[in-house]
């Protein structure tokens, strides 16, 4: 089984890189956006009147409450209806982005939650209106809190990403199945792909970790399990 | 003197609780107010109402001849000129002493970095903080290093109104003198103050005003003199007996 | 779009698709449950080497993709692709459950290990009777929201063609060459079984706290 596999890698080294670039774009872009899309979503929902903050929550509910699967064939098959026809790769970034940034809206929520209601009294009553006091306050204190949490989002993402093999966007599954197809060498090809997928893993995870501690501050430190 | 804060018929509730009954205080410029009373009686409350931290449900605040208590009034830029240092410092944990005095500085008053460098290091200096502790976290420092950084951090912004709440009741009891000492400094330079306290020892020495406050309303004011050693009401003669007994034990420890 | 077929729709899927489902979601939660608990209890109580390797298979487990294991255990040890799907989803739940259950435990024994020992129990009775009852009743709230997170994770088993829910919703869809209704049926579905998990989640965190145990999920 090694031969095979020293084989396999070998032979197609570039489909399996190229497959992981996307897989990594596919990634790392979604995050992105799910950062950006969860920040705003979490600081409206924070200082939003009643009746907008409901809304807000019925769909984070929704998204919450409904598999990646459903959210990703929706867009995929679903939108085109009333759309554009979405190619693989807008529409998996358009569905795992939104899915992020529910999630992690919900993960600075809490964080922003975590810190002391009396750090916002100070900030006021310095003369800081409500959404200055988010920004120079309470989101410098609670990003560096959840940055271990949004680590875990991010390996969860690069994980995740692999249902766009549903809608045939040839990502690391999809071309190691093609591979398969190609070799019946199918385990092998599995085996290295998820050796891919742990190794990418352990460094985003490592970079992650030296980021935290770099951006600690006593007093504010927290660690990743 | 002139009567830079007054506070009208002051009524709060919290769900049932009927947390202020109807107070009346005026501030005049220049003096140093103490309030006590027991816990429970809404003293912290009043304060917060001061600078509309809490909004009172009944009552007016006038602040330099202006209702503060109208919505239209812009309440960020009053909160500007009243200052206010907490039981707990509160100081901003992600940023440095330095760092802490000099946000409000630079972006609520919009000044260059340099003015507010200034201003700040002058702050700290006054109220003991020196250059070594500049650089650090709140977490690294005591508990008296942190309200007085605090302190340093409300006089910096120039308020014309200081309000402070139990200031030294968080801290252990030999670092509650530093604290006090500064308190005492910056009476003595006329700034207007309204403190929250239990100390009694520091009321007689450097309030101008003593208020006693029980259950919401405030029972009794006047001249530490007579509020604390000649008390009119009965039941400020209760509760300073009580507590001055508690502060002839420690004197004894 | 027409709610006579969304209903319809909806009880199809349900009653063709919904004991697989469970089938899947129970299975793999009970398989990550005694796996879990027994990765957590060599961590806790035997550590060392063992600790540290389990440690390192946890990671491993949570780093890749649902649909490999799933592919790797299907196709590699050729079982059934329930049982395969069982395995797989429940080999990683055991990597989260075996993390849920270990940060309960560590912040129970905290505070409980010393008083139970200071009252006269030796170590292995103050783990056993002070430690692990609380350990497990605190954990129910998060082990509710894990069982929620298989419930949506059962829809991959879609990729080795089990018939549960989801699988059923596309078939439904590509039958009738419309993804819509069909779609929005499964949705509906799922939201509200995860609606109901996660409110009794809610409602037994709540009873915890009230209880004093203040620990958070």
């Amino acid at each position: 089984m090694i031969d095979s596999i020293a084989y396999i890698f070998t032979r197609y080294c570039q489909d399996l890189i190229r497959a992981f670039m996307l897989t990594l774009q596919l990634s790392l872009l979604s995050f992105i956006l799910g950062f950006s899309g969860g920040l705003t979503l979490s600081i409206v929902r924070t200082l939003a009147p009643k009746p907008l903050e409901v809304i807000l929550r019925l769909f984070v509910e929704i998204v919450r409450g409904t598999p990646m699967t459903v959210q990703l064939f929706f867009v995929y098959y679903a939108l085109p209806v009333i759309g554009p026809k979405l190619d693989p790769f807008i529409a998996s970034l358009i569905a795992l982005s939104i899915n992020s940034a529910v999630y992690q809206s919900e993960y600075l929520r809490s964080a922003m939650n975590s810190i002391p209601r009396t750090q916002w009294e100070a900030a006021l009553s310095l003369g800081f209106a409500e959404l200055s006091s988010m920004f120079y306050v309470v989101l410098p204190q609670s990003l560096r809190i959840a940055i271990p949490t949004l680590t875990n989002e991010l390996i969860y993402i690069i994980k995740f990403s692999s249902i766009a093999y549903f809608v045939t966007l040839p990502e690391l599954i999809y071309v190691a199945k093609w591979i398969g197809s190609k070799t019946f060498a199918f385990i092998e090809v599995y085996i290295i792909v998820a050796i891919f997928y742990v190794v990418v893993a352990f460094i985003i995870g490592e970079i992650m970790d030296r980021i935290n501690r770099r951006l600690s501050i006593p007093g504010l430190t927290v660690e990743r399990t | 003197m002139s009567v830079l804060l007054q506070a009208i018929d002051i009524h709060k509730l919290f769900g049932k609780q009927h947390v202020l009954k109807g107070v009346n205080l005026d501030i005049e410029e220049g003096r140093t107010v103490v309030i006590i009373g027991p816990s429970g009686s809404g003293k912290s409350t009043l304060l917060r109402c001061l600078n509309l931290l809490v909004k009172p449900d009944r009552g007016k605040i006038i602040f330099n001849g202006i209702d503060i208590t109208n919505s239209k009034v812009n309440i960020h830029t009053v909160r500007q000129k009243i200052g206010f240092v907490f039981q707990q410092f509160n100081l901003f944990t992600h940023l440095t002493a330095l760092e802490n005095v000099m946000l409000g500085l630079v972006k609520v008053k919009n000044l260059s970095k340099q003015e507010a460098l200034k201003i700040a290091k002058e702050s700290l200096l006054s109220v003991g903080i020196t250059e070594d502790l500049w650089v650090k976290y709140p977490a690294q420092l005591s508990g008296g290093q942190q309200q007085r950084v605090a302190i340093a951090r409300a006089i910096a912004m120039e308020p014309r109104l200081l309000l402070l709440d139990e200031p030294t009741s968080a801290l252990d009891p030999e670092l509650t003198v530093e604290v006090l000492n500064v308190l005492e400094k910056l009476s003595r330079n006329r700034m207007t103050m309204v403190i929250v306290t239990h100390e009694l020892g520091f009321a007689m020495r450097v309030a101008d005003e003593v208020v006693f406050m029980e259950d919401g309303r405030v029972i009794e004011a006047g001249s530490p003199e007579k509020v604390l050693l000649k008390p009119e009401k009965d039941r400020t003669r209760a509760f300073v007996s009580k507590l001055m007994e508690l502060y002839r034990m420690e004197r004894i420890k | 779009m027409d709610l006579n077929t969304l209903f319809q729709m909806i009880t199809f899927i349900v009653v063709r698709g919904f004991t697989l489902t469970l089938v899947l979601t129970m299975g793999s939660f009970l398989l990550g449950l005694g796996l879990g608990t027994l990765i957590s209890f060599l961590q806790i109580v035997i550590g060392g080497l063992i600790g540290k390797a389990s440690d390192i298979a946890v990671r491993f487990l949570r780093s890749i993709p649902p649909i490999l294991i799933l592919f790797i255990i299907f196709y590699g040890l050729k079982v059934d692709n329930v049982l395969a799907a069982i395995i797989g989803l429940g080999l990683i739940s055991a990597s989260y459950q075996s993390q849920i259950i270990r940060g309960i435990a560590e912040t129970v024994a905290v505070k409980q290990f010393e008083a139970a020992i200071s009252i006269g129990l030796n170590r292995w009775s103050a783990f056993a009777s002070i430690i692990v009852p609380q350990t497990m009743l605190l954990a129910i709230p998060a082990l509710l929201n894990e069982f929620a997170a298989l419930l949506k994770d059962s829809s991959i088993a879609y990729a080795i063609g089990v018939k549960e829910m989801f699988t059923l919703a596309v078939n439904l869809a590509n039958a009738r060459m419309e993804y819509a209704t069909p779609l929005i049926a499964i949705a509906l579905v799922y939201l509200g079984m995860c609606l109901s998990v996660s409110f009794s989640a809610n409602y037994i965190a709540n009873r915890l706290k009230y209880m004093g145990y203040g620990v958070a999920y």
